[in-house]
Formats: structure tokens, sequence, C-alpha cells
């Protein structure tokens, strides 16, 4: 689902309302074909969720947009930057765009509170000082400020999987990818981080995510779309996804997971 | 079984005076070592073709090799070769190093690649350029992880260090033989140097064996 | 775990940092190594190179080859023993023992080999009355101190074996003695097999060490003739090149010890 493109693509400065356009992406691994030519746009303060089997394609295709992953063919832009760019390039888009890991991630070797303060002092040139209470801040809002002395392998995953978020959004990014956030946790510790990403999601952020929480899915994002075997099959509102699906492989994954 | 003290303490200055240059060896070997080390690890894992082979070899060759074969190749083999003449301790210190930067190599190597991967994918996803990347996420880790096993080559570079004897170096070991001969008290001089060493080594295998169970706690 | 190649894929085109790693540095050692080659070393020693020193000697070379390949195998063999019998005893619930053991095998690791050659051979005179040759000082040094690092791959060895063959073995009544040789030592025994290859080699490496006694191991023999006959690259190198390939023979013989075990278990 294409949009039209809107007079501010015409008029740098204004940064344009597309925040990511991907056109017929295609990587291969070795003689693999993980991403069969996807093809997305995704507007700026949109939801978007990607739902499908693993191994579909979702996790290489979010890691593709920050360049963590190279791609072989087609077209990546994130807000006015082309993919692959130079060093430069890929070094801002990179602090543009967060992303939070299936795994966490977390520095074992730094405190909660300097998790999140790193990147900013490297990336953005604040002082420590100024990191710090962007740290604070950001920690208090994910519920997680009495933990910011602790070291990760003293928190549960829930908690670990909330510093994440606050340390992706200290760069103060336009874009948020997560990489299937909950897939990890025990299930009590699941809706926490939901409410984090739900609290997030209504504040007008840009958000890309793929996750298997269908119910969340449902409720918060724009837009759905289902990805298997690295073609991206579907894309719609949640009310037409899930009440009528059109696709038959989207019909027997609902089938089997609803 | 007569312990003579007396005549430990009429040659203690002797004495300490070989653990001093034991001690001056050790540390010069290592900070060799640990030069080469860091060569030869960067060779391995950076180097393409040639260097990555030249690396990779120095590091076979030099933990094959037995050490005397080593220290007596330079001592004996280097005035032939060399244009400059290397003084005993000069000899043995390098002797030293050059399979110690073997083991150490392997070890910085080890820890590098023991890092997890997520680690560096998420200082990446934060925009981390990869000078900080190295310094604030990637080089933290790696030391945790080396410290240990590099204090076991330091306990063997302890041990080796008393094989520098044999090309003249006088450090403990020579002095406790040199001294067990002049006075025929070899079970004194001999036990006191074996003391000394193991008083030298066993601080640092505590900690190493320390580490081991804490290392094999989590993992289970 | 990092691969090279993922660590390859880390470090992204055009950096300077990789630039300058992967080709200025290389560059500059490569300069200043054949600069110091082309300087520091005397090339004319090749034209004094003669190897028919080696093929002069080659009787006595092979002998102290032989007694090289004796030596380490029987004091290893004697070291198994014995270390098969300090980790067993390490088992026993008597604690001072125990911790007599514990101690014991702590002070042979933290000694050097030679510092325990020569205590033994002069210094163990004076306290007991024995004297030794200089090969029986040697044989005795490695196996005490091999025994020291065995004991340990054994006690690793047993306690890897998994809980419940222990309670297996109790459950079927098995006294100690039976638990011990029919259940226990068998299946330690196929797991000690890697790290005790890994220690055989490094005794077959230390007995070079004996030459500081003139044991009359391979090195002794070759620094005997090199100072004999001032030629020491051509010995020493080619007992490098002895040393070498042995132990290339006996890690390639261990890599196969261990892939016959591993499919042996599975």
């Amino acid at each position: 689902m294409i949009l039209n493109t809107e007079i501010t693509d015409f008029l740098p400065g204004l940064g344009s309302s597309r925040m990511i356009i991907c056109e017929e992406v295609r990587k291969f691994f070795g003689a693999f074909e993980a991403l069969k030519g996807v093809t997305l746009e995704v507007i700026r303060g949109e939801v978007v969720c990607i739902i499908g089997p693993s191994g579909g394609g979702k996790s290489t295709f979010l890691r593709t947009l920050n360049g963590l992953e190279p791609f072989d063919a087609g077209r990546i832009r994130i807000d006015q930057i082309e993919l692959p760019g130079t060093r430069r390039e890929i070094l801002e888009v990179r602090r543009e765009v967060g992303m939070v890991f299936q795994s966490f991630n977390l520095f074992p070797h730094m405190t909660v509170r300097r998790n999140v303060a790193l990147a900013p002092v490297r990336g953005r040139g604040l002082s420590w000082a100024e990191a710090n209470v962007r740290a604070e801040r950001l920690l208090a809002r994910v519920g997680i400020f009495d933990q910011i002395d602790k070291y990760p392998s003293q928190l549960s995953g829930g908690q670990q999987q909330r510093v994440a978020i606050a340390r992706a959004l200290a760069m103060e990014p336009k874009v948020l990818l997560f990489d299937e956030p909950t897939s990890s946790l025990d299930p009590e510790m699941v809706q926490e981080v939901l409410e984090v990403m739900r609290e997030l999601a209504h504040t007008g952020i840009t958000m890309l995510m793929a996750t298997h929480e269908i119910g969340f899915a449902r409720e918060i994002a724009d837009r759905v779309a289902f990805m298997v075997d690295g073609t991206l099959l579907h894309l719609a509102s949640p009310k037409e996804f899930f009440d009528r699906p059109s696709d038959p492989r989207l019909n027997s994954f609902l089938s089997k997971v609803l | 079984m007569n312990f003579d003290t007396s005549i430990i303490w009429q040659n203690l200055p002797m004495l300490l005076g070989g653990i001093w240059l034991t001690v001056v060896t050790v540390f010069l070997s290592l900070a060799v070592a640990i030069v080469i080390g860091l060569l030869v690890c960067a060779g391995t894992l950076l180097g393409k073709g040639f260097v990555y082979h030249l690396s990779v070899s120095y590091v076979a060759l030099f933990r094959a090799l037995p050490e005397p074969v080593i220290i007596f190749w330079l001592y004996y083999c280097g005035p032939l070769i060399l244009n400059s003449k290397l003084s005993a301790f000069e000899s043995g210190t390098i002797a030293l190093a050059i399979p110690s930067g073997a083991y150490l190599a392997e070890i910085f190597r080890a820890g590098v690649q023991a890092v997890p991967r997520g680690q560096i994918e998420a200082g990446r996803a934060l925009g981390l350029s990869s000078f900080w990347l190295v310094c604030d996420v990637v080089a933290p880790q790696a030391l945790r992880m080396m410290i240990p096993p590099a204090l076991g080559i330091v306990t063997i570079l302890i041990k080796n260090s008393a094989l520098v004897s044999a090309i003249g170096v006088e450090e403990l070991f020579y002095r406790a033989t040199v001294l067990g001969g002049q006075t025929f008290h070899y079970f004194e001089f001999l036990t006191v140097a074996a003391v000394m060493y193991v008083l030298m080594i066993l601080p640092l295998s505590v900690i190493v064996q320390r580490q081991e169970r804490r290392l094999l706690a989590k993992v289970w | 775990m990092v691969s090279k190649t993922e660590l390859a894929q880390a470090r992204e085109p055009g950096s300077t940092g990789g630039f300058v790693v992967s080709w200025v540095f290389p560059t500059v050692l490569a300069v200043a190594l054949i600069g110091w080659l082309i300087v520091g070393v005397n090339w004319s020693f090749v034209r004094d190179l003669d190897f028919s020193v080696v093929y002069q000697y080659r009787m006595a070379l092979l002998q102290g080859l032989l007694n090289t390949i004796l030596i380490t195998f029987f004091s290893l063999l004697l070291g198994l023993v014995l270390g098969f019998a300090f980790a067993c005893l390490a088992y026993v619930p008597f604690a001072p023992l125990r911790w007599l053991i514990a101690a014991y095998i702590e002070l042979l690791r933290d000694t050097p080999l030679v510092v325990a050659l020569f205590w033994i051979h002069f210094a163990l005179p004076v306290v007991t009355g024995i004297t030794t040759t200089a090969f029986e000082s040697g044989f005795i040094a490695m196996a005490l101190q091999s025994s020291a690092y065995l004991a340990d791959a054994v006690r690793a060895g047993i306690q890897a074996i998994p809980k419940g063959q222990w309670d297996a073995a109790d459950a079927l009544g098995l006294t100690r003695i039976w638990k011990w040789f029919d259940v226990i030592l068998p299946q330690a025994f196929k797991i000690i097999i890697p790290p005790l290859a890994n220690i055989a080699l490094g005794y077959f490496k230390a007995s070079s060490v004996l030459a500081l006694l003139s044991v009359g191991e391979l090195t002794t023999v070759a620094t005997r003739i090199s100072n004999y006959t001032f030629k020491p690259i051509e010995m020493f190198t080619t007992i490098g090149l002895v040393y070498l390939c042995l132990g290339y023979l006996l890690s390639s013989l261990t890599f196969r010890l261990e892939k016959v075990f591993k499919t042996a278990q599975t």
C-alpha cells in the first residue's frame, strides 16, 4: 500500500512525512533469499506491526533498516537518508532509529544509568551530567527509576527490557524498531513491557515492530503487515487484517494463533 | 633432618637479590610478551592473507617448541646471527617472552571473540562509532574474560624464569644452586627457593582457580 | 560468539580506523621488520651452515630422542597412577587427609619443574640418604609433577559424571570398591582422555627442562654436541624441528583419540 507523495517531499528542510521508504528490498544469505522484494512505507507517527511465522524474515528486515544487515537490492530511505550511505550517514541513521532487541543486549558491565546515558554522551555530545538527567527522566518514565544504579544481571527480564527501551529512547530517535521485544520474557513480565510500548505509541513516535503479540498488534497498530518466507504478503488496517483476511496463508496463520 | 637456618640468614642478601632479578625478568618478559601478544592477536583477528597466516603460524610454532630449546637457541645462535651482542639477561628475557606472547595472543583472541554478538549490535544500533564501541562495550567485557587465563600465563612465566639460570642469569634458582654447591647445604637453599616460588605463584594460582570456578558456576 | 567473519562485518566499510589497522600498521611493521633483517642480521652465517654434524652425531641424537620418549612415557604412566590415587583419595571422608592432598598438589603445581628436579637430586639424598642418578631424578620429578596435574584432570573427570550414575550404583547395592571400579572410573577415563593428552603433550615439551641436569634426553645431547662442535644453529634448529614433528604427531594422535571417544559416547 503506497501512499500518495506529499508536497513536503519536494521541500527539503521541512522533513518528509514518509519516515521509512522501502522498495523491493532483497537480501541473500549465500544462496538463501531471506528477503524477496519487500516494499513498505511508514509515515511519521505511524505504528506498524509485522506478524508472521518464525524465520519469515521479520528480524532480518528490521535489521536492514538501521544498517545492521546490508541488503543486496532495492532501496531503503530513512527520513532523508538513503541507505547504504557513507559511514557518517549510517551513523546518523542509527542515531535517528532506535532498536529494541529480543535478547535485550544490555551492557552487563555498566549500571542501568550508564547503559542509558552512554550513547547520548558518545553520539550526541552531551555531557555526562546532562545525559544522567535524561537517563533519570527516561528510566522514571518506564518505571525503573529505583533500579537506576543496579547492574542488568540484578534485574528481571521485564525490567531489563524496559531499560533497553529507555536506552533506545535516550537518543531521542525519530523511529523505534522492536524486534520481538517480548518473545524472551516470562509470561508474567510481558505486560509491563507492552504497557511501556502502549504509552510510547500514544506519544506519536513512529514505531515498527515485529511481534507475536497478536492482541497487542490489533489494539495499537495503525497498520498490520504479514510477513512469511521473506515476502510482505498483506498490509492493512487492523480491522481489515484480522476480521477480513484475504490471503490464504494469512488465514491459516491466524487460525493457528488466535 | 637438619634444617640449618643460619646458613640461610647468612646468605639472605644474595637470595633476595636473586628474587629481585626473577621479578624484574618476569616483568620485562611479560611486557614484551603483551606487546607480541597484541600484535599477533591483531594479526589473527584482523589480518588478511599473509599477515593472518604469519600470525597463526607464530602461535602454533611457539606453543609447540620447548622453552629450553628457545632459550638455548637464542643464547647460542644469537651471537652468530645477529650483529648486536645480547647479554644473557636480554637474551633470556626475550626467549621467555616469545612463547608467552604466543599464549597471550590466543588468550586475547578468545577474550574478544567471547563478547556476545548482541553487544556489538546493540552498540551499533545506538549509533556508537567503532571507536567508542570498542572502548565502552567490547574492551571492558573482553578484558574481564582475559584476566584469569592471563594470570595463568604469568605463573607459567615465573616458573620458566628458573630456566634462564642455565645461560647464566643470576636469578633466584641460579643463586640457590650456586650457594648450595658452595656450602653443600643444597637441602636448605633448594627448599627455600622452592618455597619462594610457591609464595610468588600461589596467590595468582588461587585467583585463577577462583575465577575458573565462578565462570563454571555462571555457565551452569 | 563472534566469528572472524562476523568481526569483519562488524568493522564497516570506509572506517578510517579499519584502514589504519588493516593497511598502514602492518605496512609500517613490515618495513620495520625488513629493515631490521637487513641491518641487524649478519647473513654470512648461512654460508657457514654445515648440517653434516647432525648426520655425524646421529646416533647420539637418536639415543637422546629415545631417552626423551622413554622418560616422558614412563614418568607419565607413573604420574597417571599417582594422579588417580590422589584423585580418589580426595574423596575420603577424612578432612585432614583431603587438605593434605590438596596442599600437596598445589605445592607441586606451583614449583618450577627444574626446582623440583634439583631438589630431588641434591636435597633428597640429604634428607633420606637415597641418592639417585640424574635420569632417576628426572623420572621422579616428572612423575610427581605430572601427577599433580593429572590428579586435577581425573578429579574434573569424576565430577563430570552425572550424579545419577552414583545413585544407580548405590541402588544396585554395589560396595564402594566395585562402584568405583565398574561404574565411575571407566566413565571418568573417557572424559579424561583429552585433558590427559594435553598434559602428556605438555610434559613431552617439559622433558627438555631435564637438560639442565644433563639427564641425557634430546636437549642434553644437542647442547653437548653444540658446545663440542661449535655448531649451535644446526643442532638446536634440528632438535627444534624434531620436537615440532613429534609434538604434531602427538597432537594429531590426541585429536583422533578424542574423535574415537566422542563417537563411543554417543
